[in-house]
């Protein structure tokens, strides 16, 4: 088996999620996100001002969310060991993946398309940001089920040496509960479940890193152990 | 409620199986945090807070807290029935919970219908898009709670429940208490703080 690739693509999982975190944070300057309450001026003046950081970070978010699946695919590996013959959650995992990123890559698309005319009306530009953002936090329910695809697995698990520890199975559970309301972000433009806000937001935004984190661990875990000479 | 009646099985024992407490405390610690969140924000608007929250039905909130406590009376109640082998006492105890939290389902949909009836929404102000969230996040854990305790309740029918059993009973009804004990706060905090 190749084990070592399998690694390296849990470790990839981890290098991706940093590399969200800049494109984001210091080149994008989108943490924290933009106010959805922000004046429509104020929105194409970001826009107009930092560009090329926008354009620039939005292809790190490109290249953090392409590689997010072989990081995928390697904790896929150790779910379809823990299902046997059936793959039906490996599968929905797989499935919801694809489904839960496309939106972010889409957003990026819209920022840096926001970006790449400057001179266009602000109206436009702030269309152009609602409607990233939006893709950005809003479609959090294919994550919510990629998650819980990756709980049942491991909760079903019932062997007396596990391949994921059964707290991972339940700590799966709490992040999938905890992503769930960025769903919420087209109802409100200010407050907690604001594309902003503390919990559609940062608290997702936790969620996710915690959950990048355990199941990393997990993985590496798992392979380290059918690596080992028997 | 005699505390003799819980035998424990050994002098450090944890309820359920050790993982299910990453799940119930990783919850309550995301919950105090809603709870600083809403805390704050009233702090910025007592006025308008304490206003809205004049117009909550507090008879539904206190409603709703009996159900939810009657049902993790009778969830605690089926829990020692399942310690003490008796599983067909237990599922009739579950069945008396699932009941309850069914009738907190229902007072939550007629509490919500009036007040969108009476045109108050989403999105009216502050106060409101935190009741309806808060709430509505601690519908879905009722909803998942309840599933919990079919599962449970099929467990418990089953001809053998499986050398887990008292542990599953265990780690399910610490759910169960824990959404209780949320509500309990959220009623606190959205019916009662002046």
């Amino acid at each position: 088996m190749n084990y070592r690739a399998q690694l390296a693509c849990a470790w990839i999982g981890l290098a991706s999620t940093a590399l969200l975190f800049v494109g984001m944070w210091p080149l994008m300057h989108f943490l924290p996100p933009l106010d959805p309450a922000l004046p429509t001026a104020d929105v194409a003046a970001i826009y107009r001002t930092n560009g090329t950081g926008i354009i620039v970070g939005g292809l790190f978010l490109l290249a953090a969310t392409s590689a997010l699946m072989p990081f995928f695919s390697a904790v896929a590996m150790q779910l379809t060991r823990m299902e046997g013959p059936s793959k039906l959650w490996t599968y929905t995992f797989l499935t919801s993946a694809v489904l839960g990123f496309v939106p972010l890559l889409i957003a990026e698309m819209l920022f840096s398309t926001a970006a790449y005319r400057p001179e266009r009306p602000d109206e436009i530009i702030q269309v152009l940001n609602d409607f990233g953002f939006i893709m950005f936090v809003g479609p959090s329910l294919p994550g919510t089920v990629q998650i819980l695809a990756t709980a049942i697995p491991v909760l079903a698990d019932r062997s007396a040496d596990p391949i994921f520890p059964r707290w991972v199975g339940y700590a799966n559970l709490w992040a999938a509960i905890l992503v769930t309301p960025g769903c919420m972000v087209t109802v409100f433009k200010r407050g907690p479940f604001a594309w902003n806000g503390a919990i559609s937001f940062w608290v997702a935004a936790i969620a996710f890193g915690i959950w990048v984190g355990i199941n990393f661990w997990a993985t590496r875990r798992a392979l380290l152990r059918q690596m080992r000479p028997a | 409620m005699q505390p003799t009646l819980l035998p424990r099985t050994s002098a450090g024992h944890i309820p359920g199986e050790a993982g299910v407490w990453v799940l119930i405390l990783g919850d309550m610690c995301a919950f105090s945090a809603f709870f600083a969140v809403f805390l704050v924000h009233r702090a910025q608007n007592v006025a308008l807070f304490s206003a809205s929250q004049a117009t909550l039905e507090r008879r539904f909130g206190l409603l709703n807290t009996a159900l939810l406590l009657t049902s993790s009376l009778f969830v605690a109640r089926a829990v020692m029935a399942a310690r003490a082998g008796a599983r067909r006492l237990s599922a009739r105890l579950l069945i008396l919970a699932l009941a309850c939290g069914g009738g907190f389902v229902g007072s939550k949909a007629f509490e919500w219908g009036a007040k969108i009836a009476a045109g108050i929404t989403l999105n009216t102000n502050e106060f409101y898009s935190f009741y309806y969230m808060f709430t509505g996040i601690h519908l879905l854990h009722v909803l998942i709670g309840m599933g919990v305790l079919t599962y449970l309740l099929a467990l418990s029918r089953r001809g053998d429940p499986g050398a887990s059993y008292v542990a599953a009973m265990e780690g399910g009804g610490a759910f169960w208490h824990m959404v209780d004990l949320i509500w309990v706060v959220l009623f606190a905090l959205f019916y009662l703080l002046r």
